[in-house]
Parts: C-alpha cells; structure tokens; sequence
C-alpha cells in the first residue's frame, strides 16, 4: 500500500491498543494509533513573509483602483451626458439624511395590526402566528367579541421585539391577513423595558389603502 | 486630571507653590468605588462656588468630544458582527460620525458593540474585555440575541447568556436579527444623544 493521500508532515506513534476500523481502506495498519498534527515547516516563500504581505496590499489596492476606474468611467459619460444611464463606484448612503435607493421594498421590520374600518384588529385570536414563532415573542390572549358576526379578538396581543427574529412566519401564517411586517427598521431604545410592543402600539400606523371592507399598510404592496 | 474645589491638607505639608499645589489630587476626596460604571464627580460641584459653572461648561465640551469619537472595539461575535463590518464599510460609512475606528485593543476602545449571540463559553471573555477597557465607556447590545438570548431563549437551555445586560451595563438595545447597518447607525445617534446629554440624559 503507498502512502497515497497521506501528509508526510504527519508522524506515526506506533504503540498502544488497536484501532476500529478506518473509514478510509488502507489509512491505518493493524495496531496502530496516529497522531494528527499540522507540519511545522513553512516553505521559504511563507517565511519571508513579504509576498503574502504584498498579496494583501493587491487585494486592498485592487478595491480602491477598480473602484477608481468605475467612477473615471463614469466621469467621462457624464461629460458625454450619459452620466444617469451609468454605473457609478462606490457611493456613501448618508444614511439619517438619505435612505438606500435599493432598499428592499420586502424588508421585514416593525410589526403591524390591520384594521377593520372601526379601528379594531382584524385578528380573531386565533393563535395560529403565536404557534408559528420559532422565537416564542408573540403573546395574545383572546376575549369573546360583542358582535356575534366575529367569534373572537384578541384582548391583548404583545409582541416582544427583543426576541423577534423577524422571519415572517406569523404573517404567513395568519388566516385572515391580520399581522404584517413593514419594512421599518427604527427600533432602537434605551431600555429594554420598552421592547414589548402591545395592542395600541401596534394599531398605531398611517392606514392608507382600503379595499374589500379592510384597512391595509400602503407602503407594501399586497401579493396574493 | 485633576479638579479641585478648596486647598488640599498636604498643601502645607509640603509647601509647594500655589500653581503646583492645584495640580496634586487630593486622595481623600476621592473616593474609589469598586464596580462602578461612571466615575464618581470629582468636581462637587453641588457644593457650590464660583467654579462650578466653569465645570460644567468643561465637562459640556467633554461630553461632546467624547460622543463625536466613539472608538469600538473590534469585537464580532456572531452575524451581527457581518452587519457591523457592513455598517463600517465605504457603503454606511461610520466614519462619518466618528465611531468607525475599531480598535484591536480594549485599552483604546470607549464602545463596546455586542455584535451576536454570547455563549456562555464567551461570557468570561466579554468580561474581562469590558474590565480592561478604560473608564468612560458604554456598551451596545445589537442583535435579538444579545438583548435577551432571542430564539435561543428558552425553558432549561444550557448555553447562552439570555442578555448582554448581564454580564456589562447596556446603554442603547438595537432589535432586529439581524438589525440592518441603518438600525446600528441609528443606535450610534441615539448613544451620541445620551452622552452628549450627561447627566441631564432623561430616558
């Protein structure tokens, strides 16, 4: 058998009990225990050290002068007056001021409760996105509603944003469209007191299209 | 530094002229508190006086110098740390406000930005990094995870710390998992607001 695939930085202690069967034929004799460890002997071009210190510096420099070349490019296009139609380097989003022309129109972020046109949830309490949350965060507890049309609404219904993965699992799995995620991201607080969103919190968002007898977000539109 | 209210007792002891004797800080009237997170107030200035005004204009301009050049610590722990690159990066540049010099060394840091999931296998090493970080510091927890454990939260799990919050004082908790470049930006600001604010900081 030839040492074949076999590392010759590794070293063989041939004493002690016998080994179980290898999983790859012909790895180990009969009686033998290997040890495993990395060769300590570095080829001449790692110990000088420079070339891979020089290949750093390509990755670097090449970032900055491709990064250079797209903005020359387009620099010419500009003056030719195709500076819209073309591609730009690297550009800074300053981001408070500015928000991200790409921005995901899909981003899933802050939760929402859709309305009925009385300003009620149009939840009915029944658990099923509390059941879908891998992260166990939304917490309902359901009451009897006066209108014997609607069988239940949700008495309390809390989402503890501190523990939110924000998959989307409860708006897929809501029954009559009742919890979205919009694509809003600002949730950042001092306190983490504050993370559990209730009720109120959740109803509170500008309802701007209405159709089939709902309230629904407008800043995302609906796929069926 | 050192700030001083009245002449110190060794002042007489050994003499030195009026401008030198300014500059020695006096031992007693400081008191070091073991496991605090801000310093106490050298300056007392409840005690009144003519300095305490000048005082609080110094400590005004302090604050700000201190929120406008947050230096993090280089310091990811899990995906959130990807997000925080990102946040550094050309694209959301955190230079622009001053926090995007993370340091290799906690010895030059003022944030600390928990960035991922802490194990409890990690909680001895966060410690000792908050321990040696010197002493106007603050910390960010960013991330599900590192608010309160997250998905990894539940009954009679074994391997997490459920929160930042307990192993260093949190200043500002960015939700999300995780939280988008813009999210940490915005925790920056809101951290910029509470130091630039000191003392007066409401929440």
């Amino acid at each position: 058998m030839t040492d074949f695939g076999r590392n010759p930085g590794f070293r063989n202690l041939v004493d002690g009990p016998v080994l179980p069967e290898s999983a790859y034929p012909g790895e180990f004799t009969e009686g033998e225990i290997v040890t495993y460890y990395n060769p300590e002997k570095m080829t001449w071009v790692e110990r000088m050290y420079i070339p891979y210190v020089l290949s750093g510096l390509a990755i670097t420099a090449g970032r900055f002068f491709s990064n250079m070349a797209q903005w020359a490019v387009w620099f010419f296009a500009w003056i030719r007056g195709k500076g819209a139609e073309t591609k730009r380097g690297t550009v800074t989003i300053y981001y408070p001021e500015e928000q991200r022309p790409d921005f995901s129109p899909v981003n899933r972020g802050k939760h929402i409760l859709t309305q009925r046109p009385s300003g009620d949830p149009q939840c009915v309490a029944c658990y099923m996105c509390a059941t879908a949350c891998p992260a166990f965060c939304i917490h309902i507890v359901a009451g009897e509603h006066p209108d014997p049309q609607i069988e239940k609404y949700p008495v309390r219904f809390d989402i503890e944003i501190d523990k939110c993965i924000f998959c989307g699992y409860c708006e897929e799995a809501c029954p009559v469209d009742a919890i979205r995620l919009t694509t809003d991201v600002h949730l950042v607080d001092y306190k983490r007191q504050r993370m559990v969103y209730d009720k109120d919190f959740l109803l509170t968002w500008k309802p701007t299209v209405v159709e089939d007898e709902h309230i629904y977000p407008g800043d995302r539109p609906r796929e069926d | 530094m050192a700030i001083e209210d009245g002449p110190t007792t060794n002042e007489e002891d050994s003499g030195p002229a009026p401008g030198e004797a300014a500059s020695q800080p006096n031992q007693d009237a400081l008191p070091i508190v073991q496991g605090e997170h801000v310093a106490p107030d050298p300056s007392g200035r409840s005690a009144g006086g003519s300095g305490g005004f000048q005082l609080a204009v110094l400590d005004d301009l302090l604050n700000q110098a201190r929120a406008r050049s947050l230096w993090p610590l280089t310091f990811g722990l899990a995906c959130c740390a990807i997000e925080m690159m990102a946040a550094g990066a050309s694209r959301f540049d955190l230079d622009r406000f001053g926090a995007g010099v993370f340091r290799p060394s906690p010895r030059q840091a003022d944030v600390m930005i928990l960035a991922g999931t802490i194990s409890r296998k990690m909680a001895p090493t966060i410690q000792a990094l908050w321990d040696q970080m010197p002493a106007p510091k603050w910390g960010i927890a960013m991330g599900g995870c590192t608010i309160s454990g997250g998905p990894f939260k539940y009954p009679a799990q074994y391997a997490i710390v459920e929160g930042g919050d307990e192993l260093i004082p949190i200043d500002v908790y960015i939700p999300g998992c995780p939280p988008r470049p813009e999210a940490l930006i915005q925790g920056i600001l809101l951290l910029e607001e509470k130091i630039k604010a000191g003392r007066k900081f409401d929440q």
